[in-house]
């Protein structure tokens, strides 16, 4: 069977290739879900294909006031408006005559505009005056019919007003679409559900859908979209090693972290993750491997003149288009959106090196934290598919101690490497650690070392001696002057 | 004698309103919810002038006042189109209406059209 394109950003690839020509879908939603948008949107679409289409309201709601709204969107053309695009009302066609005379009114005038798309609108009015159940499925069929003979792709707009859950109409379309408006605390999301689409395999599960000025985008479930590792996946292929430029780290991983492989860089506030984050990407840089850094906190302008101070050649890097940096404020928003935006970029400039600055941030952006992981999985998944060596940065709780509690549960069970950046007090002095936890299917060094931050950039000791004596409090005793005999 | 006045549109909500609003200035008004079924009203009833919604299912505005004026006995009614899309008034068809009328347009607006286009007698 044929498909049609909705040209509604992502709401193709959740129907896994669009609608089917002919088809009949109910779309389903509550008042202000966007229903009413989202048949527009099609209409236009499908009139820009070259579609003749008819908006039919079965609502005692006028179309001027809906048109009104529809000027100010981004898809309304109108252009389209005197040509392919035709609006009509059939509501008292249903009160003075009910269901007969609404088919006729459809029939007439799908056949007068040789339409091969139509939307009906108000799909309850229909079965308000629908003197049976067995009417009301009548009416359906013979839509169904007329879609058929005539290769017409009807969208039946329905309110969810009425009772929820099964109705006898759903098993008769061939797909069912259902527009919601959650609060999840003190935020109120939009999603689309397609609960049904007959022929193909649709994403399934809740997707975001936007409203802007632009009209609607569906942001299709991230981890539902990307590919889902399985058992019998090839071994990620080894791409070289991805040094920091510093000699101590470097040795310690000996050569540097696998190429293609995630890490989590842990560590508590203030203990060099982004530094060691921005010394990664500037030794990439040097060898001309593009990087990109995305952050929640610090803003692009900041970072560039933190890079400064250290000397990593930030700024050059960046005019000579191998870095790349991405602010996203650690407001709500649509976890999809952010991987999305990523992902996009790292094709785009063809990333090797990702800093991906602040999972704790990321989990603002999970309307449902529980996605976070899964998300995490399937980024960092599609990442090593792309060959992108990425550090992923985490703050843990606590400032200053051996404690590590790692604050999104399951993540570092995913991550192919594990850095721990501490700190630690003596003597009223605070000093920072560097140790690995885990190198996957690699040698490294297991000591911890000195980590320190100087104007030359990141510094890690060449030794652990120094580490040894900070945590055994011997660097402070041999400088100490002895106690009077 | 009352001038009279059809209304033609298929969105009822509207019609309703603005022909309680011309009865109440003083006109005869007559509704019909689509082209084909205006003819047939002006076929049984007089009316000094025509208020049209552009798209309609069956017949639409702009055919019905084609036929109008092709009728020896309707062409001098003056025809006034009602639109929320004046962009999709057809250009080719010069003298066929006598007026647009967009919606939402407001009383004031509609009678001082009605009376530009029907003068009092």
């Amino acid at each position: 069977m044929d498909r049609i394109d909705t040209g509604v950003p992502g709401l193709d690839t959740v129907l896994n290739g669009g609608l089917f020509k002919g088809g009949v879908y109910i779309v389903e939603g509550a008042p202000g879900s966007g229903k009413t948008i989202l048949g527009n949107q099609i209409c236009f679409h499908r009139a820009g294909q070259g579609d003749s289409t008819i908006y039919l309201t079965l609502l005692a709601e006028s179309h001027t006031r809906m048109i009104a709204h529809l000027r100010s969107m981004g898809f309304f053309r109108p252009d389209l408006v005197s040509s392919a695009i035709y609006y009509i009302s059939a509501f008292k066609v249903l009160e003075e005559s009910g269901l007969d005379g609404l088919l006729k009114s459809v029939r007439e005038s799908v056949h007068a505009r040789k339409a091969t798309f139509v939307v009906l609108d108000g799909l309850v009015s229909a079965e308000e005056f629908a003197p049976s159940a067995r009417a009301f499925k009548k009416f359906i069929h013979e839509i169904q019919t007329i879609s058929g003979m005539t290769g017409c792709t009807v969208l039946l707009l329905s309110s969810t007003e009425r009772a929820a859950g099964f109705r006898p109409e759903h098993t008769m379309v061939d797909g069912l679409i259902e527009l919601g408006d959650t609060v999840i605390g003190v935020q109120s999301l939009r999603h689309i559900l397609v609960r049904k689409m007959r022929g193909t395999r649709q994403l399934r599960g809740r997707h975001a859908l936007e409203i802007s000025a632009a009209g609607i985008k569906i942001r299709p479930r991230i981890e539902a979209l990307l590919h889902t590792p399985d058992e019998h996946d090839p071994a990620p292929r080894p791409t070289g090693q991805a040094n920091f430029g510093v000699i101590g780290l470097d040795a310690m991983l000996r050569g540097g972290l696998p190429g293609g492989s995630n890490t989590i860089v842990l560590g508590p506030s203030g203990s060099g993750k982004t530094m060691l984050g921005l010394q990664f990407l500037s030794a990439g840089a040097r060898d001309d491997q593009i990087g990109l850094y995305l952050g929640f906190y610090e803003r692009p302008p900041s970072l560039l003149a933190k890079g400064a101070r250290l000397g990593l050649g930030l700024d050059a890097a960046r005019e000579r288009g191998v870095l790349h940096l991405l602010w996203e404020a650690p407001t709500e928003g649509v976890l999809d959106a952010v991987v999305e935006r990523v992902l996009r970029a790292v094709v785009e400039h063809r990333v090797t090196r990702l800093c991906f600055d602040g999972l704790h941030g990321f989990r603002h952006h999970a309307e449902y934290p529980e996605r976070t992981r899964a998300v995490f999985s399937a980024l960092a998944d599609e990442l090593t598919r792309r060959g992108v060596t990425t550090l992923f940065t985490l703050e843990t709780a606590d400032l200053v101690g051996s404690a590590i509690e790692v604050p999104i549960d399951g993540v570092s069970a995913l991550a192919d490497n594990i850095l721990l950046l501490r700190h630690v007090e003596l003597r009223s002095q605070l000093y920072r650690l560097i140790s690995i936890l885990k190198v996957r299917d690699r040698a490294y060094e297991g000591a911890i070392r000195e980590f320190q931050i100087t104007d030359r950039g990141v510094v890690v000791a060449d030794t652990f001696d120094s580490a040894e004596q900070i945590l055994t409090g011997a660097a402070r005793t041999v400088a100490e002057p002895e106690p009077p005999r | 004698m009352t001038q009279s006045v059809l209304i033609v549109d298929d969105e009822f909500g509207l019609a309703d309103i603005t022909a309680d609003v011309l009865r109440e200035a003083g006109y005869d008004v007559a509704l019909a919810i689509n082209g084909k079924l205006g003819l047939e009203s002006l076929a049984q009833r007089r009316a000094d002038l025509v208020l049209t919604d552009l798209m309609m299912p069956v017949m639409d505005g702009p055919e019905m006042i084609r036929q109008m004026r092709a009728d020896p006995r309707l062409a001098a009614i003056p025809a006034i189109l009602m639109t929320a899309l004046p962009e999709a008034v057809p250009t080719g068809d010069a003298g066929l209406h006598d007026a647009v009328l967009v919606k939402p347009f407001s009383v004031a607006e509609v009678l001082s059209l009605v009376r530009q286009l029907l003068p009092p007698e």
